[in-house]
């Protein structure tokens, strides 16, 4: 990375740079002038956003939400259905009635 | 192994922030977002570290956009209809995407994946196929092109202020 320009990219991108480098690109005028230009154009596009895009990102947060709020009524269902079995006994399907005096072990 | 969830709610911002600028469309870059988690889902994640799982998505995405961009080249009669941006900054945005419709493609995709999808010199080598020097020899001369091209735009943001902001390519930002 010889091009001094390239280095104030690279330190306003985040990369490693040499500090040395760094220094020597920064006391050109030019230099400063291009990394001042730098930031500006990244907030041009960051301004510029189209409105979808942020509508987009802001959605993501509600569908976790209305995931959860999927999650809950799910396990209140369930809660409210298996409840049904301990509050009474299940209703007979067969009936078997005992009269006294027959031999009920069968024969 | 990277799981496809792990990877789609990690970049989806990033990605579609990416299209969107890419293909100029909402409906387009929303399909085409879907397209590419499909495929991650679809075909095995390679084992791989976070940053090469990013770059990997990227390079997906960015192959996705252009077949599309030359699919639509190829049909003359279709109507395009570029999603505008917030109404203050409607005729900044026309500039800045006329600005990047000027730029050769390669230029265009380093410069957009580094500064609306947040990667590293690294990963935009590996989305793009060059070396980390070819990028970065690449984005210098997408900027100067851009500064050139936004001079007027780029002065009124100097009046406003400027400060050290970066994507970190996780949807986060101000």
């Amino acid at each position: 990375m010889t091009d001094p320009f390239e280095v104030i990219a690279a330190f306003a991108d985040g990369e490693r740079v040499d500090p040395d480098a760094l220094k020597g690109a920064l006391s050109d005028p030019e230099g400063r002038q291009y990394l001042v230009d730098l930031l500006a154009l990244r907030q041009v596009v960051q301004v510029t956003e189209p409105e979808h895009i942020a509508r987009t990102r802001a959605r993501f947060p509600r569908l976790r939400w209305a995931a959860a709020a999927m999650l809950l009524l799910a396990l209140g269902g369930a809660l409210l259905y298996t409840s049904q079995f301990f509050d009474r006994p299940p209703a007979p399907d067969r009936i078997v009635k005992l009269e006294r005096g027959l031999d009920w072990r069968g024969n | 192994m990277a799981d496809a969830n792990l990877l789609f709610s990690a970049h989806r911002d990033g990605v579609f922030r990416y299209l969107s600028r890419l293909v100029g469309q909402a409906e387009a870059a929303r399909d085409l977002t879907q397209d590419v988690f499909l495929r991650v889902v679809r075909g095995p994640v390679p084992q791989a570290t976070d940053v090469e799982h990013r770059a990997w998505v990227f390079a997906i995405a960015r192959n996705l956009a252009l077949n599309h961009l030359r699919d639509r080249r190829r049909r003359p009669n279709t109507v395009e209809l570029t999603d505008t941006a917030r109404p203050a900054t409607q005729e900044l945005a026309a500039a800045l995407q006329q600005a990047l419709d000027a730029l050769p493609a390669v230029e265009r995709d380093v410069f957009l994946l580094r500064e609306s999808a947040g990667l590293s010199y690294g990963e935009i080598a590996t989305a793009c196929e060059l070396t980390v020097d070819a990028v970065r020899m690449r984005l210098h001369r997408a900027r100067t092109g851009l500064r050139a091209a936004l001079a007027g735009p780029m002065a009124d943001q100097w009046a406003r202020g400027v400060r050290i902001a970066q994507r970190d390519g996780r949807g986060s930002h101000d």
